[in-house]
């Protein structure tokens, strides 16, 4: 689409806005109402008293207390409450909020969030992390620097990724037309929510169709590198019971380089076309004709009739982000205390972003095609949900064994009874997670699962809310979840108290502990990679167990917050965690093999000793210490100037670091393999025991091609305590105002900002610069109905990596209108 | 000069309007008085005068003394009573909750469940916690959410007008 379609668009919807827009008809001035007496309005009936309140209006300061300052929230308790009384630290921002600020997709708009660092990958895909913790174990794979502690959810579906552990964002169906509010709680929180609520939660929630729901109601975004963001609802409530709606988005975003990033792993001299080159950028053809060393470093190969190379892997890198979702609501109140909600959809996505996986390069393509469909329903004082989400997800594009295809099923039923001071919440609920690769790889034993593999977890929770007095709040949650692969039954639990100093005040310390689910990989892998790019080892034979511990947090948290005036709302919150019994991948032992036997013992070839590497997703003695605390500003300066900010403060360390990534450990096992003393009698016995065992039928050579030397599993010492964490920055935050000058005016500018960070991963350490990011956007409301804006991302163009071995995210420079009928 | 420059810039911001408070709360005491003149209450009701009680909200309590200055309900004198507390609070006819004590919504509820009181709240999505009305806005628009069960079940009589104009909330 180019300007002119857009210059086109943009005045065909002012000439409609104002050809249907409805002006006031009201017969008296806000003056003249202004000026009646006390008396006079007292004597009117109700409707004409609201007609002259619709004159008046409510004030733009009391909107803005409204809008900003007492916002209800319902993630916090389960309950619609205020949220200066929520016992949990909690934000709420609004759809208008959202809109204000200009934010592109969901996880920009969660900048606005205290506590919560958001770091742009390319353009449109987005880390984000609840108080960091991020990159943990480091020195291992780019896969532990997925958010795998934040449990999103729509409407309180999970939408999580249980394959590997992370938020997929761009799989969100969902978008800003969809959505009412995004409710975040900070710390852990799986007593409500389940599983993976470790260092908070992420709610979003739809809209309420009711009679004042715009029949039709849009938005559209298009700009500088070819990104164009669009939104439409169409929704309607039909009748008193029964309201429905659909709704669709897209999204299309382009890089600045059709390039990607390769890297010299582990000092391996690159190459291309015999000439030695840095690692750096290249083009997808010069990678092509790339050597690492001797070896081709993205040699394709064949999965059935199809050729998976650099090409199958990278089919777009000059586009970051595709997606489109819809959606469609039903909901039905067939009486006074029951209402029944059902929610459907679609999506599919492309992007090109961080890899989950072991490639030449940090970048991986992700494709996702998945539907869902979502009932929620409450009959007085019972609440039940059932959900199913699934389709196929291809976590690395071109690399066999990554694509699978997913179902998850959840089931949960509450009950909430309040007895005056105590309220109830006993819950059960039920998930069925399956992942399958095996329509996917050619053959057996390419995929990492090789046949569908299911988690499955049951758990029952109880919540008591009780008010001894009117000040005092006691909170207890509880909940134990049990799985279909360990024996150790989960127990999660939050227990909070909050007191009111007076009504503008408030303390409150939580105590609570959160855990992981299981993931398939770490749990179910059985993945043989025979390595056709590096020279050593020759072999990695990947694992997962069944018995692994579930990672868990327990925090400490103490809170306050104050409403010194009317206009203004001070949240602080200090808080100390300690998160153990990681699970990630790491070797279990070195074997050295000689790779050519029969030749050898035909004596045709001398032998061809490598290595053979078996690691496995295991417990880490890794420990994380974090101390921190956050403070958040909102205050309505004006019925003109609005002005929110937050800043967060914190130190993580680790205890039981290991020094090492996989690589040197496995050069070190290599090393004693090596060095052993009896290597050469080793090897004439492995070749013996190789024979014997293909002559007797024991071995058949066309599996077994190799006889196994000798193993090493000892590891080297070091293992360093109180090790500081640099992954995460000391300090991020941000500031932003929202300044209406006059009525159909905004102006929105925000500074996002972030200190320095050191990331470490197995093939080096990036160090990311402290950085602000300005943005603002500025919005005309033509009409009540039509609204044009134009909208800065990164306006002062700053060009920095603000994550690791990612894009320079430079400008994004839009211009859009939204408009509802 | 450049503090003071965002000194200066600030106070030409800040131009809090003190009408915008009170005409808030004025709307609200208005509304509250024509709730009064919609809903019926039981003949074993106080009889003497009409009690609105006003929990935590000075504001309001100063509009609907002017409105208690030339109105009454019926033939009832209206009788503001202001409370920080929600204990002990008898013989109101009308119970009015500041959104700074909206929490003590379903114990002010469970302590009222006897008594033929209309409880309203000034912050919105509180009738799932016993209120029978609930103030909020919609598009700029003071409105009110309204649960027909929460009035009928402290023996109340809401007519269908009050009903039809207000958010109907299950």
């Amino acid at each position: 689409m180019n300007l002119r379609h857009l210059l086109i668009i943009l005045l065909a919807a002012t000439f409609f806005s104002h050809s249907f827009a409805q002006e006031p008809t009201q017969s008296k001035t806000r003056e003249e109402v202004l000026n009646m007496t006390m008396e006079e309005m007292s004597s009117l009936p109700l409707e004409e008293l609201m007609e002259l309140m619709d004159i008046v209006g409510v004030s733009s300061i009391e909107e803005l207390y409204d809008l900003l300052l007492n916002k209800n929230v319902v993630s916090a308790s389960k309950k619609e409450e205020s949220v200066f009384d929520s016992p949990l630290s909690t934000t709420v921002l609004s759809h208008d909020q959202i809109i204000a600020s200009g934010a592109t997709c969901i996880e920009e708009a969660l900048r606005l969030v205290p506590g919560v660092i958001v770091r742009e990958k390319t353009n449109g895909n987005y880390d984000v992390h609840i108080r960091g913790n991020d990159n943990l174990p480091s020195k291992n794979l780019l896969l532990y620097s997925e958010n795998m502690n934040t449990l999103v959810m729509i409407n309180g579906r999970p939408v999580f990724n249980y394959s590997h552990g992370g938020i997929l964002w761009e799989t969100l169906p969902v978008s800003f037309e969809d959505i009412d509010r995004i409710e975040v709680v900070r710390g852990p929180s799986s007593a409500l929510y389940g599983p993976n609520a470790v260092s908070g939660a992420i709610n979003i929630i739809t809209q309420t169709i009711d009679y004042n729901t715009p029949l039709l109601s849009g938005n559209f975004n298009g700009g500088s590198q070819n990104t164009y963001i669009g939104d439409l609802a169409l929704r309607k409530q039909v009748s008193d019971k029964i309201s429905l709606g659909v709704t669709g988005n897209f999204e299309t975003r382009d890089r600045k380089t059709d390039e990607i990033f390769i890297y010299s792993r582990d000092g391996a001299q690159l190459s291309v076309d015999g000439e030695n080159v840095d690692d750096g950028y290249f083009t997808l053809d010069e990678i092509n004709r790339m050597r690492s060393g001797e070896q081709e470093i993205w040699p394709p190969y064949m999965v059935g009739d199809e050729v998976y190379d650099i090409y199958k892997s990278f089919p777009n890198p000059e586009r970051s982000k595709y997606r489109y979702g819809v959606n469609g609501y039903l909901n039905i109140d067939p009486t006074s205390q029951t209402s029944i909600n059902l929610m459907g959809g679609y999506q599919n996505s492309e992007v090109m972003t961080s890899t989950m996986g072991d490639v030449p390069t940090p970048y991986s393509t992700k494709i996702a095609s998945t539907g869902y469909l979502d009932l929620r329903a409450k009959i007085h004082d019972f609440s039940l949900q059932a959900n199913y989400n699934g389709g196929t997800i291809d976590y690395m594009s071109g690399n066999e064994g990554f694509e699978l295809d997913n179902e998850q099923y959840s089931f949960l039923a509450e009950y909430n009874k309040t007895f005056s001071n105590l309220s109830v919440r006993p819950g059960v609920s039920y998930q069925s997670i399956s992942y399958d690769d095996s329509k996917h790889i050619s053959e057996i034993g390419k995929g990492y699962l090789n046949q569908k593999q299911t988690i499955n977890i049951f758990a029952g929770s109880l919540r008591l809310d009780y008010m001894p007095t009117e000040r005092l709040r006691l909170v207890a949650a509880l909940r134990a979840e049990k799985y279909n692969n360990m024996d150790d039954v989960y127990a999660s639990w939050q227990f909070v108290s909050s007191y009111k100093l007076n009504d503008k005040n408030l303390i409150r310390a939580v105590y609570s502990r959160a855990n992981q689910s299981a993931f398939l990989v770490n749990t179910y892998s059985n993945y043989t990679w025979n390595i056709v790019n590096m020279e050593f080892p020759r072999i990695m034979q990947f694992d997962g167990h069944t018995d692994n511990k579930l990672k868990t947090m327990d925090m400490v948290e103490l809170g306050f917050r104050s409403r010194p005036d009317k206009s203004i709302l001070i949240d602080v919150e200090a808080f100390y965690n300690r998160s153990k019994d990681f699970v990630a991948l790491a070797p279990d032992m070195t074997s050295l093999a000689v790779f050519n036997p029969l030749e050898v013992i035909a004596e045709t070839q001398a032998p061809d000793i490598n290595a053979i590497v078996n690691l496995s997703f295991q417990n880490m003695d890794l420990i994380s210490n974090q101390l921190g605390a956050s403070v958040s500003v909102d205050w309505v300066l004006s019925e003109k100037l609005m002005a929110t900010g937050h800043f967060t403060y914190q130190k993580t360390t680790v205890d039981n670091y290991v020094p090492y990534s996989r690589n040197e450990i496995l050069g070190y096992q290599a090393t004693i393999a090596q060095s052993d003393p009896d290597l050469m009698a080793k090897i004439g016995q492995a070749l013996v025991d190789y024979g014997t065992g293909v002559a007797t039928g024991e071995i058949d050579p066309t599996q077994q091609t190799y006889a196994v030397i000798n193993s090493v599993s000892e590891t080297p010492e070091g293992e360093e305590d109180d090790f500081e964490h640099k992954a995460t920055p000391s300090y991020w935050g941000s500031l932003s105002f929202s300044y209406r000058p006059w009525k159909k005016f905004e102006f929105f500018p925000q500074a996002y900002f972030y200190g320095d960070q050191s990331f470490t991963n197995q093939y080096g350490i990036i160090d990311i610069e402290k950085s602000i990011n300005i943005n603002a956007k500025a919005s005309y409301k033509a009409t009540d109905n039509l609204t044009f804006f134009v909208n800065c991302r990164n306006l002062l163009n700053t060009e920095k990596t603000q994550f690791a071995y990612m894009d320079k995210i430079g400008g994004l420079y839009l211009a859009g209108l939204s408009f509802k009928w | 000069m450049k503090q003071k420059l965002i000194f200066l810039l600030l106070v030409l911001f800040i131009t809090t309007t003190e009408e915008s408070y009170s005409q808030m709360a004025k709307f609200k005491a208005l509304f509250l008085y024509n709730f009064t003149q919609n809903v019926e209450w039981p003949s074993n009701a106080n009889q003497n005068e009409f009690v609105i009680t006003v929990i935590g909200d000075k504001e309001m309590a100063a509009e609907l003394q002017k409105l208690a200055q030339v109105k009454k309900v019926g033939t009832k004198t209206i009788v503001i009573k202001e409370s920080s507390q929600i204990k002990s609070l008898t013989d109101s006819h009308v119970i009015f909750l500041s959104s700074g004590k909206s929490s003590l919504m379903s114990m002010l509820s469970a302590e009222q469940q006897e008594n033929p009181t209309l409880l309203i709240s000034s912050k919105e999505g509180l009738c799932n916690d016993g209120a029978a009305i609930s103030f909020t806005t919609v598009d700029g628009k003071l409105r009110y959410e309204i649960c027909s069960s929460n009035i009928e079940k402290h023996g109340l009589k809401v007519n269908t007008k009050l009903l039809s104009l207000g958010i109907p909330v299950n």
